[in-house]
């Protein structure tokens, strides 16, 4: 037994897990992705402004 | 807003991060001197080849690939464990998420190494990255070892941006212009307003839920690296979660010894680093221990049964072949553990029984250990004529007798019996790892059986390693105070206001 | 395209050795010292070994004993788990069925060596030596694929190499014929064991002629594959003895 091979789909698989470089490629985009993320996550928490009270030395307790 | 902690605890908390005094000088000089040879001897590696290892056909891999295994194992349980409490709002996980999540990053730097050091032609690292092909297990763990890390230093840092900002306005004035500007740098602006610290609390709670699912998959694709090969031993299903609840298990161990380490560094840290976390922390140590317990049962009860061709020669080795003093070293470790962290949890009654004498636990477990080595040893001379039998039952005795002679004295001493019990659980754990990889390598299909034993090279950068996991950590918190400040702070404000 | 195939005949198979001696020869494999030897480094792509392994070769109390030997070249397994399981494609199966070997691009991580059930991948643990003369009578023949060293021209120490069925041999084979301006024909191109093999027990070609002697051998009743459990799907083909 083996994959249906002849099928484009697993075609399409086998090109996918087979090629030299698109391992690199994915890793490549989870990393951009996770870099990017976090990036953004830090901008988006020291850009928070507020006029209120500032240098508080823990989260205000809710 | 006013702060909780007192100027006097932030005195101690700040002044010795600028202190380079004796003590640390020489805690980096002891470090570099157990670190320095392993590394000229992996120079020496780089150009002789990996013939300087004691690897062979079929043993392709060796200690430097237990050794990747073992650091993933626990870089695995920092994060995880302080995600956890994270999520589940337990209060006792304050003082030490710090230093949970920094042994997570440094554990996976040297786990990093260990494959630079594995490979046969480092020099080519570069094509992993030109030809990298999905279909490849070692492509899964890459991608998932990096991510790891990415995530597991982004945890860290967010955690760390209040403290940074901190230590910014709490410089001293002699201190050297270039602290103040990577504190300034690394702070990002932050002012602590009550919308940064929102948002700053939220990214963490997202953070944790990330990180418990990729620190998962770490481990177990770390065991399909095995399994995905046909070779027997390694084809059992249960491998993955085994390689987890083992992560989990030796995390812990290390856990304990890297936050005694601290305080005993630091002895300011004890008044925030208290005996409830040893106690806490404890019960789940307990709890992973019979979780490890029960999958190394399923793993040799199945396979023994069984008695697959293939797969029992394997465990053969393991039960009574020439793996026999790893795998029941293991095994005795992991028992003395699991006997030490239920004792802690025993009310401490003196008995004037002389079995529960520590003098007699002492003398036990040296009996104990010279049977054991004589049995491990497995001298001819000693076969035949019940001689054996006689040692595995003088052992049996002298074991159980050291664990009762002992109890009184670890239930008196709960951060040092604590630390020894870490200290067995991770060098079980690195057994563990061994006799998973070794006894498959060494017992190949159609490729006559060998052995393997790390040379003086192997040896070394494995002492160097560990090493260098030790000056990471320690430099680390000379620049970044080992416990978090603002987390503390918020657990006393809290404490305060349930009226405690 | 042909689907190259050997067939190894045990039953006509003497144990010599000579097809390990002629690999070596065409295919510049480096020695190493006994000691090294002893302590699984030696490297033979064409292995001979006795069977089963893993007990000792003489079976049955004298006089009534017997040995079985298995002579090992690579099994160029149509599934082959040295293949999937390479991070950087410097092993791959080329059109015509040959597992193949980029030395330029090895990272010597050995993940195909531990993969491999048969253990027909070894690694330069050294760079390679050779003892006395030894070295003036290399083998010159040199076959790169795309600037990438895949032929017999000694390899660098850290990579995995093995048996290729001598494909070097094919393409100067193919080379030959188009200089002659002819076509080429099957039978032009053998590996050094087979074309070497004492008692002729080696047999060499093209799987999908039908015409072939392996595909006519690979009917026979006696054929079989070592270890056809390994789900690799080996094609050397064995026919047993007995």
């Amino acid at each position: 037994m083996n994959f249906p091979m002849e099928k484009p789909l697993f075609q399409f698989f086998y090109w996918l897990v087979n090629t030299p470089g698109l391992g690199s490629v994915a890793i490549a985009l989870l990393v951009g992705a996770a870099v990017t993320i976090f990036f953004l996550t830090l901008r988006w928490i020291v850009s928070a402004k507020n006029e209120g009270e500032e240098g508080l030395p823990f989260p205000p307790q809710h | 807003m006013q702060p909780i902690l007192t100027a006097q605890d932030r005195e101690n908390l700040v002044s010795p991060l600028f202190k380079f005094d004796r003590q640390f000088w020489m805690t980096i000089a002891v470090l570099s001197v157990i670190t320095l040879p392993g590394l000229a001897l992996y120079v020496r590696q780089l150009f002789l080849g990996l013939g300087v290892t004691d690897l062979n056909r079929p043993v392709f891999w060796g200690a430097y690939l237990v050794n990747f295994i073992f650091l993933i194992g626990i870089s695995m349980a920092g994060t995880v464990i302080s995600a956890v409490l994270h999520l589940l709002h337990i209060e006792w996980r304050r003082p030490i998420t710090r230093i949970a999540e920094s042994l997570t990053v440094f554990g996976l730097m040297t786990a990093g190494l260990q494959i630079i050091m594995d490979m046969g032609r480092p020099d080519r690292l570069i094509n992993t990255i030109l030809y990298g092909r999905l279909q490849a297990p070692l492509m899964w763990d890459i991608a998932s070892l990096t991510l790891y890390l990415l995530t597991a230093s982004f945890a860290l840092y967010l955690q760390l941006i209040p403290d940074i900002a901190f230590m910014r306005d709490s410089t001293p004035e002699n201190a050297p212009t270039w602290r103040k500007k990577l504190y300034s740098t690394l702070s990002l602006g932050w002012r602590g307003n009550k919308e940064q610290w929102t948002r700053l609390e939220k990214a963490i709670t997202t953070v944790s839920v990330i990180l418990i699912p990729i620190g998962v998959s770490l481990h177990t694709v770390t065991s399909w690296l095995f399994s995905t090969t046909v070779q027997p031993g390694w084809k059992s299903t249960i491998l993955g979660p085994y390689f987890v609840v083992g992560a989990i298990y030796s995390g812990i161990g290390l856990l304990f010894i890297a936050v005694t380490f601290a305080t005993q560094y630091n002895h300011h840290l004890k008044s925030y680093i208290t005996d409830t976390f040893y106690k806490n922390l404890g019960w789940i140590f307990i709890v992973m221990s019979f979780v490890w317990f029960y999958f190394t049962l399923n793993e040799t009860l199945v396979v023994t049964t069984e008695q697959e061709t293939l797969e029992f020669p394997v465990m053969a080795a393991k039960l009574f072949g020439e793996f026999a003093p790893a795998f029941w070293g293991m095994n005795v470790l992991m028992v003395a553990t699991t006997w030490i962290l239920i004792a802690l949890k025993v009310p401490n009654k003196a008995s004037s029984n002389p079995l529960f004498k520590t003098t007699t636990g002492l003398v036990m477990t040296v009996l104990a250990v010279v049977t054991f080595i004589a049995l491990a040893l497995n001298i001819p001379t000693l076969h035949g004529a019940f001689v054996e039998l006689g040692l595995l039952i003088a052992f049996i005795v002298f074991f159980v007798l050291a664990l009762l002679g002992l109890t009184g004295w670890f239930q008196a001493h709960l951060i040092p019996s604590t630390v020894i019990a870490s200290a067995f659980v991770l060098f079980g754990m690195w057994l563990e790892r061994w006799n998973i990889l070794m006894p498959t390598l060494t017992h190949a299909r159609i490729i006559p059986y060998t052995t393997y034993f790390p040379t003086v090279t192997e040896v070394a950068l494995t002492i160097s390693t560990f090493g260098i996991l030790t000056l990471i950590f320690v430099v680390f918190y000379k620049f970044f105070p080992s416990i978090s400040i603002w987390e503390v702070e918020a657990g006393r404000a809290l404490e305060i206001k349930n009226g405690g | 395209m042909a689907n190259w195939c050997m067939v190894i005949d045990l039953e006509k198979c003497v144990a010599c050795q000579a097809c390990s001696v002629a690999c070596r020869m065409e295919n510049n494999t480096p020695v190493v010292s006994p000691e090294e030897a002893k302590n699984g480094r030696a490297i033979r792509w064409n292995d001979v070994f006795p069977l089963p392994v893993h007990i000792a070769p003489e079976q049955g109390e004298y006089p009534n004993v017997k040995t079985h030997y298995a002579t090992r070249p690579c099994m160029h397994c149509e599934n082959a788990p040295c293949v999937k399981t390479c991070p950087v494609q410097a092993t791959y199966i080329d059109e015509e069925g040959i597992v193949r070997q980029n030395y330029d691009r090895c990272i010597g991580c050995r993940f195909c060596t531990v993969s491999c059930p048969y253990g027909v991948r070894y690694f330069n643990w050294y760079a390679p030596q050779w003892e006395g003369t030894l070295e003036n009578h290399l083998n010159p023949d040199e076959l790169s694929v795309n600037g990438s060293l895949e032929g017999p021209a000694v390899r660098p120490v850290g990579v995995v190499e093995k048996c290729t069925y001598c494909v070097h041999r094919l393409v100067k084979a193919r080379e030959r014929a188009a200089a002659e301006g002819r076509e080429f024909r099957a039978d032009e191109y053998v590996p050094a064991c087979v074309q070497t093999c004492t008692g002729k027990a080696r047999y060499f070609g093209d799987l999908d002629d039908p015409d072939s002697t392996v595909s006519q051998l690979s009917k026979s009743l006696r054929a079989t594959h070592l270890l056809e459990d390994s789900g690799a799907h080996p094609k050397t083909l064995y026919l047993a003895e007995g």
